[in-house]
């Protein structure tokens, strides 16, 4: 690998993060597995001694990169019906389930999503599976992945019941502590419109964190997957930060994933090489959909 | 003509439109609040009727019924907090703790009626309740970092403007988040999710409307803007005499539009 990795040592943890001499497109995504001492957040508020000042310039950079050759792969088609971008869509392979295995992903998926909103409440878990059941149908009412989780039998739902608690376990041990002056905002939907509403970025940041009263520089982000992580989850990280500097006007600090399955953590910092990848991602993205 | 203007939200942006706001104080008169209850009363339908600037931008498309929901319940819910963290200096879920302590207190002695949020609150498990306090908090977070970004005196409406136009059975309920206060003139700030669309603009204007005729002197705020945070766009409209006659207008046509509905129903039953 070209690119320089340092070690930092943060409150007693360690983790990497790629530094800002790798050459342009000569660094490949890899994911840190932090020690156990070390979680999530901590890593990704780092050290607040050492946190630069808020940078502001870059969305406007970022925008008109964007637009410049946005324009180009749109068509007049689009100005009617927009050309959407959802973090899926810079997936690099999409692995294909039964329809069986796909509704118990798509439910643990949406559950850790629930756990993660709870959690950031300071909500502690008896029965974690009931619990976010009945939180979930709260949110939704009735739908079809509700009526697939009624209908298991008991075998089914005890397994699957288990699984979410393991899943729902490493998520907190993963968050650890949330400090008593941090501003956090679960489930925040972003829908950056480019190219006159022609093209949409749209979003979902699982988790944003700042500090109440510090200013936009203390932003971080975390993505939560329940799959292991790999080369896809350093570009939804990637497009998390895009997003977040596209809507606020100020880049976050850092962006981050953790993975609910194996307990990984892939933490950045959001520098200009990681914001102009993620403008390569979201372009790559547009011309394959636009031609498709 | 109402003039819209769209901005990108950056630092200072929000500021810089709310120091930007026309300077000019417009006031509604008696006579245009009788010629408005006059139009009322000729759609007026057997049923007391509630209308607001999410009809408008609605127009005809089918709505689905109301039910609550963490994301219904958290606008009510995190004005309400940001509101008693303000006057109290508290944290923003002790703020919100209180709140909904509040409400399920008004339920259990009693005070809530058949269907209000209180009441619906005291129905929920507490992982449930824990639900729609991480919405509201989202909310009241989201609220307060726009409050913080405006220089001026920013303070959390106290309740949406309501307007009962006299006779007609008719209420308008405009919604407000913050009121900025710069001098003599007055903002409306809403906080506003997803991303604007095409009705956006004449939703703010019917909020400015209905406001402004809420108000026993008829005063019209100098602006209303939008703010989209998911989308980082700021969206305002100007108070003039204009907008808040063609703002009526639009809730007029909502009422006509309710109006011909009931008697096409009358008609096939």
């Amino acid at each position: 690998m070209g690119g320089e990795i340092r070690e930092k040592n943060q409150g007693g943890g360690h983790f990497l993060i790629l530094s800002g001499v790798t050459p342009f497109e000569q660094s490949v995504a890899m994911t840190s597995t932090l020690d156990s001492a070390t979680t999530v957040l901590q890593a990704l508020r780092g050290n607040r001694a050492e946190r630069p000042a808020a940078r502001t310039g870059d969305s406007v950079i970022l925008r008109a990169a964007l637009e410049d050759s946005l324009y180009s792969i749109v068509g007049p088609q689009h100005f009617f019906n927009p050309l959407v971008i959802r973090s899926q869509e810079l997936r690099t392979e999409v692995t294909t389930l039964s329809a069986n295995l796909h509704s118990f992903a798509r439910v643990r998926g949406i559950l850790m999503h629930h756990a993660l909103r709870l959690l950031s409440v300071g909500y502690s878990f008896a029965n974690p599976f009931e619990e976010l059941v009945a939180a979930w149908r709260c949110e939704v009412g009735e739908n079809e992945l509700l009526a697939f989780i009624d209908h298991l039998d008991r075998e089914d739902r005890a397994k699957f019941s288990t699984d979410i608690a393991a899943h729902t376990a490493a998520l907190r041990h993963g968050l650890g502590v949330i400090g008593a002056s941090w501003s956090l905002r679960s489930t925040v939907r972003v829908s950056n419109l480019l190219c006159s509403g022609a093209v949409a970025l749209r979003d979902t940041i699982d988790l944003s964190i700042d500090t109440l009263g510090e200013g936009a520089n203390s932003t971080v982000l975390l993505d939560l997957t329940t799959a292991p992580l790999d080369e896809n989850s350093e570009r939804t990280l990637r497009f998390h930060a895009l997003n977040q500097t596209l809507r606020t006007g100020v880049t976050p600090l850092r962006s981050g994933v953790l993975s609910t399955a194996t307990g990984e953590q892939l933490v950045r910092t959001v520098d200009t090489e990681l914001l102009t990848r993620a403008v390569e991602d979201v372009l790559e993205a547009a011309e394959k959909k636009a031609g498709a | 003509m109402t003039t819209l203007s769209t901005t990108f939200v950056s630092p200072g942006a929000l500021s810089e439109l709310i120091a930007s706001a026309p300077e000019v104080t417009t006031e509604i008169t008696s006579e245009q609040r009788n010629s408005l209850a006059e139009r009322f009363r000729a759609v007026s339908l057997p049923n007391h009727r509630r209308l607001d600037a999410w009809m408008v931008e609605r127009a005809t498309a089918q709505v689905t019924p109301f039910r609550w929901s963490p994301s219904t319940a958290r606008r009510v819910l995190g004005n309400a907090a940001l509101r008693y963290r303000m006057a109290k200096q508290v944290s923003p879920m002790a703020a919100l703790d209180e709140v909904i302590v509040d409400h399920l207190s008004r339920a259990a002695t009693g005070y809530a009626r058949r269907g209000s949020l209180s009441s619906w609150l005291s129905q929920l498990s507490t992982a449930q309740l824990a639900l729609v306090t991480s919405d509201a908090l989202n909310w009241s977070h989201t609220l307060e970092e726009i409050a913080r970004s405006v220089d001026d005196t920013v303070e959390v409406a106290d309740s949406d403007a309501y307007y009962d136009v006299a006779t007609a059975r008719t209420t308008l309920r405009g919604r407000r988040d913050l009121i900025v206060a710069r001098g003599d003139q007055r903002t409306i700030l809403r906080l506003r999710s997803g991303a604007p669309g095409r009705t956006a603009g004449a939703g703010l204007r019917a909020d400015l409307t209905i406001d402004a005729f809420s108000r026993p002197d008829g005063r019209i705020a100098n602006q209303i803007i939008g703010v989209w945070p998911d989308a980082g766009l700021l969206l305002r409209v100007e108070g003039s005499i204009d907008d808040v006659r063609t703002g009526a207008k639009d809730l007029l046509r909502v009422a006509n539009l309710q109006h011909s509905a009931f008697h096409q129903r009358a008609l096939a039953s």
